[in-house]
């Protein structure tokens, strides 16, 4: 929904006043409208209004929209800038706040809330660092730590974001350009070896996943050998690479004796590395959930702070406008009580009425006593008054217009006709009108639906009547309602089951 | 490419082989055989003899021929093992200065290395007839239960044989590398050694080109030699004694000959049922007659005397499977002594499978050398090898107890350190004996050396922390360090005390065996154009009496004759001397005097 619905009313800067011309006496005003129909001074701007209202935004244009349209009021247009009238498609509910003192400084009001400095976007925290030895279960840990570094799980994996074998380990450059015979791919190896030994669990050391299985186990071993034994470099020149790839040959084979002589060891050290694994997973699991709901509890604030400022801003433009409008009763308090003058004046407007009403001029005492409610709301007496008044009013009210319509129509000024009838109908929906101005829409096919509405108003105050049922199936056979149409036919065939046009109609319908 | 040969340096016999295009070859002696007996003797005249010459010789030259020189090898004098080959030899061994054993050889001793190197050198010459070309470099096989001092002393022999000994690798892992070398194999493999002095067994995982070694064990003083000892000493010397009342130990020739027979007979015995022993005139009584001796070996007779021999290697097989714990899924046996029936039926029992017959036991160890030594030289090598270290390391700690560092199987190359502190108030030095065995009493097992560290700190009892450290490379050769921690002084050793040899004494003897080296090859070139010159000088003779008819009567054949007889006469003289360069001239005069004759005939004849 957009704010074609307030079309009526232009923009927010546009200042509301009341049609000096119009007749309050007929109006139809709920108590929303009546409210702010006191409000309006002709200086207030709508949005000033709406904040004052004490209402529901919506609700507020709602009733101004009504207002403009029964042309109580008139919408003057600002001069300078408009803002187009456009509210949410699903309105906030915005609790009426507490006014909220003005910042100090005083702020560009038209500045955009969405841009405001915000708290700084939420950072996935990096899992780095678990001691050693993470996850793994207390027995093990023990056994595993009375066996030294055979039996020492580092605290996380290795390789950690599914990144290559060497992740982020930072080569020696000049190290692996010095000259020797090694492949720069041996070098690497040897180099990343060396330098994280301490890090690298036994698997990750023979470059394997972590198992149980033997062969597995030898086949990583023997690539390793192949890789580092000294056989390998036999008479080549191993340049500073010597020393260090003796010294991985031989923790490597340490590793491997010690697997393959001690069974626990291995089992042990399997279950805690996959026990390390898990729980490493774990642990960036959680970093993750924290992370989402950081950017959840984030965006809550922000949409706090958001409904904090919108509020803030309209409590600071309604209090600025109170004041503004204490000033201007204040001013006229100096030259008369207000209050006062209300009840004389509903006072007087009751008097008027009463008076019209002994003289039979039932419709000026309505409108008088209409006023009087107006001025003077708590006066039980008036409403009372107003109601027996208005009773009688509609109804020569609806005579007169019923009249006036059917000179139209014996003019055949159909449309004159039909609009004069419908609001006599609407003051008092007689049966007898209704169907006459049901059957005349029917035939000339203006508005069936409001034809159709009329002709039921008719049958539900007379529901044995054949002819209104009749008009009724026919115009809903009309619209296209054929199976209500054909509810309302069967109930006409009961209480007149010769009737040939009923059963006419009927087929119609079938067909 | 520069060649490494591979050799089996046995107890009894020595195999060189040597990879050809990338087949294992090997190679045959100058007599064709392919194995050479380890045996090296002195003549009477000095001469230097090995092999099979040396053998032949044996029975009348027995106190200067030695024979299973490798059971010596790195044994300390008062070992058991030397006190028994003192009984059982005709040679003469004394003990050498650093507590080792060498042995009297006419006016000279030589030690094991120097002997050993004999061998090694034989072996050499046969590679270089071979290939033409001028070896330097060897891999060498020692029993996978050789320690330390044992390889040392190995590594020695090969140095003063000239030969840059690239690598010490074990036996039965020699045979396996033969045995998977250039197909696909992924098999636990048990090799079953049992040779001429030692036995081994070693239990194998071969996959991928990679020989791993499981586990492996022996016994360095079990073997076919100990077989023959029962043949002679609990048989034929105790029914000689009986029915005549001497000793025949007593004698040396005897002796020699007894050991001749009892070989004999037990080979003998592998295909027959029964074998006969006949040594006429085997001892003189003083008087005039001398004594035979005449016997039946039956094949019960050898297996009843031998069975407890094959039982302590079925003994050690067990330990060895339980060790490598992995199921053996083929076995090989190596070594002259698995010929016997006994011995076969045995393993068979124990493995429960039938041992593979791919391999040939003489010469698979040589053939496996060769090929280490050839992968070695290769840029990607086709096999690795991944061997450990037969038995525990470690110092002797207070008590006399044994504290092992590395133990055994562990993969070699290693290394262990391990922190000890001292035993009492105001300590300022330690004794740092490094020891190689299996008991836990210390003083059981082998000493490879012992060094002192000095200038600790005067401090109570377990105060002063001293690291020592040990590491084994890739031959298996230890080298052990101790440091002071607080001072970080160090004392560090390459074991080699009892291989008995200083470095002076092996560049010694590497001089005086290329000097030696030097006269065998002039002498062989000397020989060669004797040779020539007989082969020339006696072609002249066989035509000089038809050229003679020819020529005499004219006064250019009477001179022409004249000199031909003054050639014969210089040549006669040049072959039956030494001088090198009168053999030349004769050579050059008679082919002169030859073709000559040879016109003759042609025109005239
Ligand atoms: N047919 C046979 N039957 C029984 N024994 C045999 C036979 N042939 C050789 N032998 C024995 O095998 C032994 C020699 O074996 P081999 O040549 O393998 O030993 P080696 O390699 O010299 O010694 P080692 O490996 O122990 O250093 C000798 O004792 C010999 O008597
Ligand atoms: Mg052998």
């Amino acid at each position: 929904m957009s704010g074609a619905e307030f079309s009526k009313l232009g923009a927010w800067e546009d200042r509301p006043r009341r049609n000096p011309s119009a007749d309050l006496t007929t109006a139809q005003l709920d108590s929303r409208r009546a409210f702010l129909l006191t409000r309006l001074d002709g200086v207030a701007s709508i949005s000033d209004i709406v904040a004052i209202s004490g209402m529901i935004e919506r609700d507020a244009l709602a009733a101004l929209s009504a207002l403009v349209e029964q042309d109580l009021v008139q919408i003057v247009p600002a001069t300078g800038r408009r803002t187009p009238i456009a509210i949410e498609a699903a309105p906030m509910p915005v609790a009426v706040a507490e006014p909220v003192a003005p910042p100090e400084d005083d702020e560009e009001e038209d500045e955009p809330l969405s841009e405001r400095p915000g708290e700084p976007a939420p950072v996935m925290e990096r899992v780095d660092f678990l001691p050693d030895f993470h996850g793994v279960a207390r027995d093990d840990v023990h056994w595993l730590r009375a066996k030294g570094d055979l039996g020492h799980v580092p605290g996380m994996p290795w390789q950690r974001l599914g990144t290559d074998r060497y992740g982020k380990f930072e080569f020696d450059r000049r190290a692996l350009l010095r000259p020797c015979d090694l492949t720069v791919a041996q070098r690497r190896e040897v180099l990343f070896l060396e330098a994280n030994a301490g890090q690298l669990d036994h698997f990750e050391y023979f470059n394997m996943e972590p198992t149980a299985d033997r062969t597995e186990w030898r086949r990583a071993y023997f690539r390793f050998s192949r890789q580092f034994h000294p056989d390998t470099f036999f008479r080549k020149n191993t340049g500073e690479f010597g020393g260090m790839v003796e010294s991985i040959y031989r923790r490597g084979t340490r590793i491997h004796d010690a697997f393959s002589t001690d069974q626990e060891l291995r089992d042990r050290y399997l279950r805690a590395v996959q026990a390390r694994d898990a729980a490493y997973r774990g642990a960036l699991e959680a970093a993750r959930e924290r992370y989402e709901q950081a950017k959840r509890d984030i965006e809550a604030r922000r949409e706090a702070q958001r409904v904090a400022d919108r509020q803030r801003v309209a409590a600071r433009r309604k209090s600025a406008l109170r004041e503004r409008l204490a000033n201007n009763t204040r001013a006229r308090r100096e030259v008369h009580n207000p209050a006062n003058e209300r009840v004389e004046r509903a006072q007087r407007f009751y008097e008027d009425g009463m008076q019209q009403y002994r003289d039979e001029k039932f419709i000026e005492a309505a409108a008088s006593l209409q006023l009087a409610m107006t001025y003077d709301p708590r006066n039980e007496a008036y409403r009372q008054a107003y109601e027996k008044v208005s009773e009688r009013a509609h109804a020569i009210k609806a005579d007169q217009l019923w009249k006036f319509g059917y000179m139209q129509e014996s003019v055949a000024r159909i449309d004159e006709a039909i609009d004069s009838y419908l609001e006599a109908v609407k003051l008092s929906p007689r049966p007898s009108y209704c169907v006459h101005v049901a059957e005349m829409m029917l035939s000339m096919d203006r508005d069936l639906h409001r034809a159709a509405e009329l002709a039921r108003i008719a049958s539900d105050a007379d529901p044995r009547n054949v002819e209104y049922l009749l008009l009724l199936g026919k115009i809903y056979e009309r619209v296209g309602l054929t199976v209500k149409a054909a509810t309302v036919l069967e109930r006409a065939l009961k209480l007149a089951p010769k009737d040939e046009r009923i059963k006419k109609a009927q087929k119609g319908l079938k067909r | 490419m520069e060649r490494i040969i591979g050799i089996d340096l046995g107890t009894t016999n020595s195999c060189v082989a040597i990879v050809e295009g990338g087949t294992p070859v090997v190679l045959a002696n100058k007599g064709g055989y392919k194995t050479t007996p380890s045996v090296v003797a002195i003549s009477e005249n000095g001469k230097r003899l090995v092999g099979h010459i040396a053998k032949r010789q044996a029975v009348t030259n027995a106190a200067n021929t030695v024979y299973a020189a490798k059971r010596l090898m790195g044994r300390r004098w008062d070992s058991p093992a030397v006190r028994t080959m003192i009984e059982t030899v005709p040679y003469t061994i004394v003990k050498g200065q650093g507590d080792d054993c060498r042995i009297k050889l006419r006016d000279r001793i030589y030690s094991v290395p120097e002997i050993s190197s004999i061998i090694l050198q034989e072996m050499r010459l046969v590679a270089e007839e071979y290939t033409g070309e001028k070896i330097e470099k060897a891999v060498i096989t020692v029993p996978a239960y050789f320690n330390d001092s044992q390889r040392q002393a190995t590594k020695d022999a090969g140095r003063i044989a000239g030969l840059d000994v690239v690598r010490i690798i074990n036996e039965p892992t020699a045979a396996a590398l033969a045995y998977g070398y250039g197909r696909e194999v992924d098999k636990t493999v048990a090799v079953y050694d049992l040779g001429g002095g030692t036995f081994d067994i070693s239990i194998l995982r071969i996959a991928d080109g990679v020989f791993e070694v499981l586990a492996t064990a022996g016994d360095t003083f079990l073997g076919g030699e100990d077989f023959d000892g029962r043949i002679i000493m609990d048989w034929l010397v105790l029914e000689f004694a009986r029915d005549n009342q001497i000793d025949l130990r007593k004698d040396k020739m005897a002796l020699q000959r007894l050991r001749d027979a009892a070989e004999k007979a037990k080979c003998e015995l592998s295909t027959a049922r029964e074998a006969e022993i006949n040594l006429p005139f085997i001892i003189s009584t003083g008087g005039a007659d001398a004594l035979h001796l005449q016997k039946t070996l039956t094949r019960e007779k050898l297996e009843e005397l031998t069975v407890d021999l094959v039982e302590r290697t079925i003994k050690i097989c067990k330990k060895t499977v339980e060790e490598a714990g992995e199921p053996v899924d083929e076995v090989l046996l190596v070594g002259g002594m698995t010929r016997m029936p006994l011995v076969q039926r045995r393993v068979r029992e124990f493995f429960g499978r039938q041992p593979g017959k791919n391999v040939h036991p003489d010469e698979v160890v040589a053939l496996g050398a060769a090929i280490q030594g050839s992968a070695l030289m290769q840029d990607q090598q086709q096999v690795l090898l991944l061997d450990v270290t037969p038995m525990s390391l470690g110092i002797m700690i207070v008590g006399g107890l044994f504290s092992v560092l590395i133990h055994a199987n562990t993969t070699v190359p290693t290394s262990k350190a391990h922190i000890f502190t001292t035993v009492r108030d105001n300590q300022t030095s330690v004794k740092i004996l490094v020891l190689q065995g299996e008991h836990e009493q210390a003083s059981k097992n082998d000493l490879l050396g012992e060094f002192i560290l000095t200038g600790l700190r005067a401090a109570p009892a377990g105060e002063v922390e001293i690291e020592v450290a040990f590491d084994i490379n890739a031959d298996g050769i230890v080298s052990v360090s101790a440091r002071d921690l607080e001072t970080g002084q160090e004392q560090a050793i390459t074991v080699t005390a009892t291989s008995g040899l200083s470095e002076d004494e092996i560049k010694k003897m590497m001089a005086e065996n290329q000097e030696y080296l030097v006269d065998v090859r002039t002498n062989e070139a000397l020989e060669r154009k004797r040779l020539d010159a007989r082969r020339a000088h006696s072609e002249v003779e066989r035509i000089f009496p038809r050229v003679r008819e020819l020529l005499a009567g004219s006064d250019f054949g009477d001179d022409a004759i004249r000199k031909a007889e003054g050639v014969l006469n210089r040549a006669r003289k040049a072959i039956d001397g030494n001088d090198m360069e009168a053999l030349q001239t004769a050579s050059e005069a008679l082919t002169r005097t030859l073709n000559m004759f040879k016109g003759v005939v042609e025109k005239i004849g």
